[in-house]
Parts: structure tokens; sequence; C-alpha cells
């Protein structure tokens, strides 16, 4: 049986193509190789470890316990008049899902050097399915804030949940931290497949980034002079949004969400173009 | 005359050595760690040297569907580099590469496979990263298992696997790839000979099933059996094309011709003498890296900045790593008398088994190693003759092949045997 050679089917290969071009018909094609990669993932961590599945839940909780300790009864920090425990998981369900993903994907061409450098598919699929993964995650982590917002509502605490807004903009501020944490996390994968310690400098940025970020503290608590903070880092508004619509109190202004987006938008964009470029030769390198 | 279904129009690639290094404290710090081992006599990797690589150059050929072409030439000269173009992992500096039909490549078997995954899902893992579609997959999953020969281990984890087991699954997998476009970079090389010939059958078939193979091989036997067609590189340009035959009459002749340079070769920079040259031979009209076992042959190691209590080492590896031998200069009465001279170090039988052998070779100053050249030749040692009639290797491998003769002693008066 000839295989037809399709005539209307041709691929030049040559330098200098278009950085900004997403190849999203690439993307498309190799939609298999996504959910492969994804369940792959999946099936390797039920597998290799004792507590895999349930480490998706301890992780946040645990967290939960102790910043509810360190934080609120012996630094005394405030949680906006909402329980603690509430106040701290929200923050933490949402910063992890953007922790997890930006470390993750910002060693993508360094892990996966045996793979890229040996058969050629769209190289975003990895970095792709790593959020895809690290959504599911979220998606367990979410759930589980949510039975413990209904715990704390049958038990009378008081603070205004907005289910329906809830439903309608949490994909919107999941897009927007996916597009972030994947933006930084791809510009970074550029940079450590080169210089390979940069690893370790991306692990304690964040660590300090968290601190820069309301997480532990309502944004209500920084001081005049400091506000500038919530225009510069773009995960501060995602975060006060998220405990906005979940548990009803924020204190980020319209403007301050517009320039995380902004700011999200243009990230993303260097993000893609950096990594698009990168992705074409690096393989030289290693 | 069909469209061509790849076309190469004046293809290059250049690598820029050492240039992405940036030099920083640490790397000083670290050269000057690196020189003070050399005084204490450790062996280091070799440094690496700045500049530019052409690994291809204005390279210019076409093939037609169908058509299975074999690429060969030595080390360095480039095969590798056309086979990432081709299969896209790396970009070219300039030129053009036409690709008119799906290319699946195998540059490595097993690529993407995870030890504690079973069998079965990384038959589907590996398959959709080599392009398969799920439904593909499912369709040959019998037949892979069945060509891999694992049907029983099929949903055990791959770490459990034997070598062999993995690389027949790997194999299996590549082989009913449906491409239009086949790439093979030197994967048969693996696994036994019962494996290789079921390997090479396999791709006959699909040769014959009108898919278009691009096969690269430093088996030139392989190539003159499989491929209508062939390509010679050497330093990333072509210098034949044509039957198989003539294009591997090509490059041996060309071996013959060239002397290894020993300016490539020399990635370590030490201090001490130099080899600038290295001459084999067995006698007038050797074609130089092709050598008979039995007959005699010279090594001769031409060397600068010699200094009296200097010595060469030289190490024999076969295909396999294993060190067959190591002959040292030092073992013997020499006086180095002059700084330029030439070292050779004479065998009165070369004792190697047929097969293919590394040769390295450490100088030392006063029994301190000061520079090492890890791969200064490879040779090819075939069967020699005794009494005129070629001796057959029965392809058992064997390290070396001992001086010896075979007598008979009858134990009982002669009669007609029954035969």
């Amino acid at each position: 049986m000839e295989p037809a050679t399709n005539s209307l089917y041709e691929i030049r290969i040559r330098p200098d193509q278009s950085w900004l071009n997403p190849d999203i018909r690439g993307l498309i094609e190799y939609r298999d190789l996504l959910v492969m990669l994804v369940r792959r993932d999946f099936v390797l961590k039920f597998k290799q470890t004792v507590l895999g599945p349930a480490w998706y839940l301890l992780q946040p909780l645990l967290t939960t316990v102790v910043f509810t300790i360190v934080f609120n009864q012996v630094a005394r920090l405030p949680t906006d008049g909402l329980p603690p425990t509430l106040f701290y998981l929200g923050g933490i369900t949402i910063w992890n899902f953007f922790l997890q993903n930006l470390n993750s994907t910002s060693n993508t061409l360094l892990n996966n050097e045996s793979l890229y450098g040996k058969v050629y598919f769209p190289r975003l699929i990895v970095p792709l399915a790593i959020t895809c993964n690290h959504l599911v995650t979220f998606a367990i982590q979410l759930t589980t804030l949510i039975v413990f917002i209904i715990f704390f509502k049958l038990r009378g605490s008081h603070f205004d949940a907005h289910p329906i807004a809830a439903l309608l903009l949490t994909p919107c501020l999941l897009a927007q931290t996916a597009a972030l944490s994947l933006a930084l996390g791809l510009s970074l994968s550029c940079f450590t497949v080169k210089y390979r310690d940069l690893t370790q400098l991306v692990g304690f940025l964040l660590q300090i980034w968290m601190y820069a970020t309301p997480v532990i503290y309502p944004a209500s608590r920084f001081p005049e002079h400091l506000r500038w903070i919530m225009y510069l880092n773009p995960v501060g508004p995602i975060v006060e949004n998220f405990r906005g619509l979940f548990l009803g109190v924020s204190s980020v202004t319209p403007l301050q969400t517009v320039t995380s987006v902004a700011l999200t938008s243009v990230l993303f964009l260097i993000g893609l173009a950096l990594f698009r470029r990168t992705e074409r030769t690096f393989v030289d390198l290693i | 005359m069909s469209t061509p279904i790849i076309e190469v129009n004046d293809l290059s690639k250049r690598y820029r050595l050492g240039v992405f290094n940036a030099r920083s404290a640490k790397e000083d710090f670290e050269s000057f760690l690196r020189r003070l081992k050399l005084r204490a006599g450790y062996k280091e990797p070799p440094v690496r040297k700045t500049g530019d690589l052409w690994a291809l150059r204005n390279l210019n050929f076409t093939v037609n569907p169908g058509e299975v072409i074999g690429i060969i030439g030595g080390n360095g000269a480039g095969k590798s580099t056309l086979l990432k173009i081709l299969s896209r992992i790396t970009e070219p500096t300039s030129g053009e590469a036409i690709l008119r039909g799906r290319v699946g490549s195998l540059l490595e078997v097993g690529t993407g496979f995870h030890p504690d995954l079973t069998g079965r899902e990384n038959i589907f893992l590996n398959a959709t990263i080599l392009g398969m579609r799920k439904e593909a997959t499912r369709r040959c999953f019998g037949d892979i298992v069945e060509f891999a020969e694992v049907e029983e281990f099929i949903d055990t984890p791959v770490r459990r696997y034997s070598s062999g087991m993995r690389v027949r699954l790997a194999f299996a997998v590549a082989a009913f790839l449906e491409p239009e476009i086949l790439i093979v970079d030197e994967v048969l090389a693996v696994g036994d000979e019962s494996f290789q010939r079921k390997c090479i059958g396999k791709m006959s078939d699909v040769a014959k099933h009108g898919r278009t193979i691009l096969f690269v091989s430093h088996d030139l036997a392989a190539v003159q059996h499989l491929c209508e067609r062939a390509i010679g590189l050497r330093k990333g340009q072509m210098f034949a094309e044509g039957k198989p035959a003539h294009v591997i009459g090509e490059y041996l002749a060309a071996l013959e011709r060239d002397k290894s340079t020993l300016d490539e070769v020399d990635e370590y920079s030490g201090q001490g003498p130099r080899i600038v040259s290295l001459a084999i031979s067995q006698g007038p009209g050797t074609v130089e890296n092709l050598l008979m076992a039995g007959r005699p042959a010279h090594f001769a190691f031409e060397l600068r900045g010699s200094v009296p209590t200097a010595g060469l080492t030289l190490e024999i590896y076969n295909d396999s790593g294993v060190l067959v031998s190591r002959l040292s200069s030092r073992n013997s009465e020499l006086e180095v008398l002059s700084s330029e001279l030439v070292l050779t170090c004479v065998m009165e039988q070369l004792l190697l088994a047929p097969g293919r052998y590394r040769l390295a070779v450490g100088v030392y100053v006063h029994d301190a190693q000061q520079r090492y050249y890890e791969n200064i030749a490879t040779i090819e040692v075939k069967s020699g003759t005794s009494n005129n009639r070629l001796l057959e290797s029965d392809g058992a491998p064997a390290l070396v092949e001992l001086p010896h003769a075979w007598e008979a002693e009858h134990l009982c008066p002669q009669e007609s045997i029954p035969v």
C-alpha cells in the first residue's frame, strides 16, 4: 500500500522564522501528546509516592495550620475580619498554583533535554502539560476550600461569599494566573538552560516574592507609602481578587487589577517570544 | 519525474564553540584548579576551544519518494547534524530544507520511556511522542508487542525489563511508525545479532512499501544491502553521491589519503610534548585505518617539544570500551635525544581480533601525564590471511587473535571414515 505523498503538505525548514507565532496548528496536531503527558504525570505521581494523591490535600492544609499559628496567633497579623483558616487557605490555594506552575515550567528546557534533543514536537506542549497538571491540582484544592467555606458558613461565620461571581470570574482569574506563571516560567527556562545555577536563584526569589504578595496578610495592611507594590506585583491583585470572590473581602482597586492584567499580557508576549526563539536552537547548547 | 520528497538547498549549520560559556570568576577559578591538578598528574576532560565549527556547508541534494538513501561519513562529517535539521530538532544557520511528507525520526531508541510505567503505557507514550496518532497505535499494538517478543511482560513496569527487552520494545514501536519519510540514525547498532537482522528486515519491508528512508550508519555492509543510493559526507560537505558501492569506495579511498590531523584531535590543552601526526602502516599499500590481524603493524607518532624523560603510552580500546592493551614506551630502553622525533610502536603481529578499535595515547614526562589524546585514531581490523587463504571470522566477539596452529594426532589406525 503506497502512502500518498500529499502534494499540499510541505514544510520549509529555514532560519529566521517569526518569533511571536505560537504555532497553534502544531499544538492542535499534537493534542494527543498533551493528553498523554498530563496523564503520565498523574499516573507517575500515584505510582511513585505513598502519599501521592493525599499530598494534594495535606500540603495546603498543613501550611494553613502553620500560618494560622505563626502569623495570626503569634505575630498577630489581622486577616481582614475573616476567620484565619479561610483567609490563609484562600491565599494559599491561588498562590500555590502560581508558585508551582512557575517553578515547574522554569526548568522545562533543562529537564527535558533528552526528549527535546531526539524528537520533534512543538516544544510548548511540555510546559502546557505541566500547566494542565497544576490546574487539576488547583481544582482539587479549590474544592477543599469550598468545603471549608461551607463548613464555616454552617457554623455561623459572617462573611460574604459571591458564588455566582466566583463561578464566572474564577476562570478568568485562573487564566491570568496561568498566563503569568507560564510567561515567567518560559522566560526563565531560556536562561536556566545556559546557566544552571539560576534554578536555585529562582527558588529563593519565589520565597521572597511571597512576602511581597498579600498571602499572609491582607492588602489593607499596606501603609500608604507601600501601596505601589500592588501595582508592581501582578500577583497581588490576583490573590486579593480571589479572596474577594470567595470570601467577600478585598481591598484591591480596579486600577490595580487592570495594571495587573496589562502587565500579565506584556509578560506573556515576551515569554512566548523568548521561548519560541530559544527553542529552535537550544539543542545546540546541550 | 515526480516532485522530490526532500530537497536540501545550500544547507549550512554553524556551531559556535565556547562563546556561550561566559567567562566568569567561577570559570577562572576552575581553570586555576585544573592547572594544579595537571601538575599532580590527573586526567582531565577536554577544555572547549572557542571559534566556529561549520558542521554543514552548502549541502545540496534531493530525494525522490520511495528512495532509500544511505548517508555515510566519518566522525564529525555532519551526518547527525543533517538528521537533526531534517527532524526539526535544530535550525540551520542558512539555506533551506523542504520536506513534502511527514517525518518520523529514529535518532535514539526509547525516547521518553519511563521506568515506572508498564510496557503497555510506554508503548503509547513513545508512539505518541514519535508522532503516531492514538488510533494508529491501538491498531498496531498487537503487532508491536509481537515484534518485540514481550507479550508476557507487557503489563509490568519497564524498570524490570532486561536491557535487551527495552531495546526491542523501543525499536518495535518505531518500526510501526507510518510516516512518509523515515530517518534512522545508527539505532541498528543496538541489540543482538538476531534482533539486528530482524530490524534490517523490517526496514527493507518498510522500504518496499514505498516509504522514503534516510539511513545513517557506520555499518557499510548494511548501507550496501539496504540502500539504492548513497551520499558521502566529509567535514559538512558532500564528497560523493550515487550508487552505494561507488560512494563506499570513494570513502575508503579517502581514508587512505587522509592523515589524521591532530589539531582537531588535540582538545586537551596541556603542556609538554605534542603529537603532531600519527602514521599507521602495515607495509606498502596499507589503507590507513584498515588493518589485517596477524600482520606486522607500525604506529609512528611524530613528537614536537620532547624532552629526555618523555614517553608515550598507547591504549587500545575495543568498541565495548574494554581496554585490550596498554603499551608503554617507558618500559623500553629508549633514549630521547632531541625535541623533535618520531616514536614508533612496532608490532610483529597485530594480534587484535577483527572489529573496530579506538586508540588513545598519553604523553608522559617523568611518569607524570602531560597530555591525553582520548581518540587519536580509530582502526578497523579485518581477518588476516594465513598461508594466502582468507580467514573467516565466525562473528563471535573476541579480544585477541592468538598466534596458533592446529595439529592432529590419530589414535587408531588410518581407516576410511564413512561420510
